[in-house]
């Protein structure tokens, strides 16, 4: 741990400028008028109950413009199962099928800008459909019609960008709803140029407080991640890698992670 | 009758080519925090017909290209542009500029990429000429320079594929003299001879700013 601070120190002080789309927080700057983004990337992910997941995730960002921006989301799940093998000697047939689609809003309602940075602060409802497997464990959806509104405000410098994310999920089982705190901190690590070469570091924490579940403490309720991630870009084009590490996970809720890896790209079009 | 008209049409093509008119825009945008932003800007930008000499700086928020002049936009219209992209305009400026063909065949293509413009550049007397001159053709591509000290105008010719604007008042900021885009750095103003020190706060001429 020591020796990742040291390198980002070391990183951080040869001038590095400006950086590109943090990778799990929600980014806070509109693309523009008649532009749109369209992200597809793979997870590994390991959830509580030995449940393994393999899934293609596809979100595009269909129509918007320097205020507003509508796009869809929706993931398919390749050999999914349940490893009992530790307590049986069994493994069940892993199986794939579609995971639940979602529709986000966003509206930017705030707008700082100075020459070389921005501030910049955006409202975000999130509509999800039950249309993931669930007759089947593990289970590809959460079988709810679920809504979550978030605040989303982020401060981008050619240095560095900070980026955060507070929200509810409402769910009509008590099980699913809970509040949302994600915050991001993006370091690149080149000058910034055109035609764009850039490699960016993303320091990502994200957590959620279910305050329904029946925990006898508050921390009963609670679960935070941390997740490292590099990204390079290159022209409209970015490549990115990440890492989950679970650092506080008591609640075991369907979708809570045991760890979680993920590559993919996305392109600006 | 026939050889007169050939060579009334080989002179009128000539005549066309030798002289077209451009608008060389600058502006300053506020809000770009990293290359997706001038992405967005610059995609909003290099489609426009005849646009020429396009170039986005992230760290200062400079925004330069030139357009034909009849394909040319209004200030505002630019300013309108700038806005769809998600960023905020701080001034968007105009100036006419003359893109001159001197000679037809072999070194056709090399002169039609020279362009005369003239800038607005601070400064008091000789030493400064001098400064801002050997500053201006310092910078490659930068053919001919002439500053002249009653206007504070500075005639540049360049050719634009090598240079632009942005870059030649980069070059005259930092040897101390205020262009219209480009501030010196203090230090570098503080050093100058006594007779140099041209007034900041003076505000350029009327329809300059």
């Amino acid at each position: 741990m020591k020796n990742l601070i040291w390198i980002v120190f070391l990183m951080s002080s040869l001038g590095a400028t400006a950086q590109g789309p943090p990778i799990l927080v929600e980014k806070p700057i509109m693309l523009g008028q008649n532009r749109s983004e369209l992200r597809l990337f793979y997870r590994n992910e390991t959830r509580p109950n030995s449940k393994k997941y393999q899934s293609t995730n596809l979100f595009y960002d269909i129509v918007g413009n320097q205020f507003w921006s509508i796009g869809v989301a929706g993931s398919y799940y390749m050999n999914s199962y349940i490893n009992t093998y530790d307590l049986a000697n069994d493994k069940v047939e892993p199986y794939d099928g579609f995971g639940d689609m979602s529709i986000n809003l966003k509206y930017q309602f705030l707008r700082k800008d100075y020459v070389g940075k921005t501030y910049r602060m955006l409202g975000k409802i999130k509509q999800t459909f039950p249309t993931g497997d669930y007759k089947n464990d593990p289970y590809l959806g959460n079988n709810e019609y679920e809504t979550a509104v978030s605040i989303v405000g982020g401060y981008e410098s050619l240095k560095y960008g900070i980026l955060h994310e507070l929200g509810y999920n409402y769910s009509p089982t008590k099980e699913g709803r809970y509040l949302k705190f994600d915050l991001g901190f993006g370091l690149p690590l080149l000058k910034s140029k055109i035609p764009i070469r850039q490699i960016n570091l993303y320091f990502e924490y994200q957590s959620k407080y279910h305050p329904y579940d029946e925990g006898p403490t508050y921390f009963d309720n609670f679960e935070a991640y941390y997740t490292q991630s590099i990204q390079f870009a290159v022209g409209v084009f970015t490549f990115e890698a990440t890492y989950l590490w679970p650092l506080y996970r008591v609640h075991d809720g369907h979708f809570s992670k045991k760890e979680m890896f993920q590559i993919g790209s996305r392109m600006i079009l | 009758m026939r050889y007169i008209l050939s060579i009334l049409v080989v002179l009128l093509v000539i005549f066309q080519g030798n002289s077209q008119e451009s608008v060389a825009y600058t502006a300053k945008i506020k809000g770009m925090s990293c290359n997706y932003c001038t992405n967005s800007v610059n995609k909003k930008f290099k489609n426009l017909p005849g646009i020429s000499q396009l170039n986005i700086d992230l760290e200062t928020g400079m925004l330069s290209f030139v357009l034909p002049k009849e394909k040319s936009f209004t200030i505002e219209e630019i300013e309108e542009k700038i806005k769809k992209t998600g960023y905020t305009p701080v001034w968007v400026k105009a100036s006419e500029a003359e893109i001159g063909v001197k000679a037809m065949g072999k070194n056709m293509e090399e002169n039609n990429e020279l362009m005369t413009v003239s800038i607005f550049v601070k400064g008091n007397c000789g030493m400064c000429k001098d400064r801002i001159e050997e500053a201006t053709t310092k910078v490659k591509g930068v053919k001919e320079a002439n500053w002249d000290s009653e206007t504070q105008q500075l005639k540049v010719v360049f050719n634009d594929k090598k240079t632009s604007l942005v870059a030649i008042e980069k070059k005259i900021a930092s040897v101390g003299h205020d262009t219209e885009h480009e501030e010196a750095p203090d230090s570098v103003y503080n050093n100058l001879h006594g007779c140099c020190k041209y007034d900041r706060e003076a505000t350029m001429p009327a329809g300059k700013e």
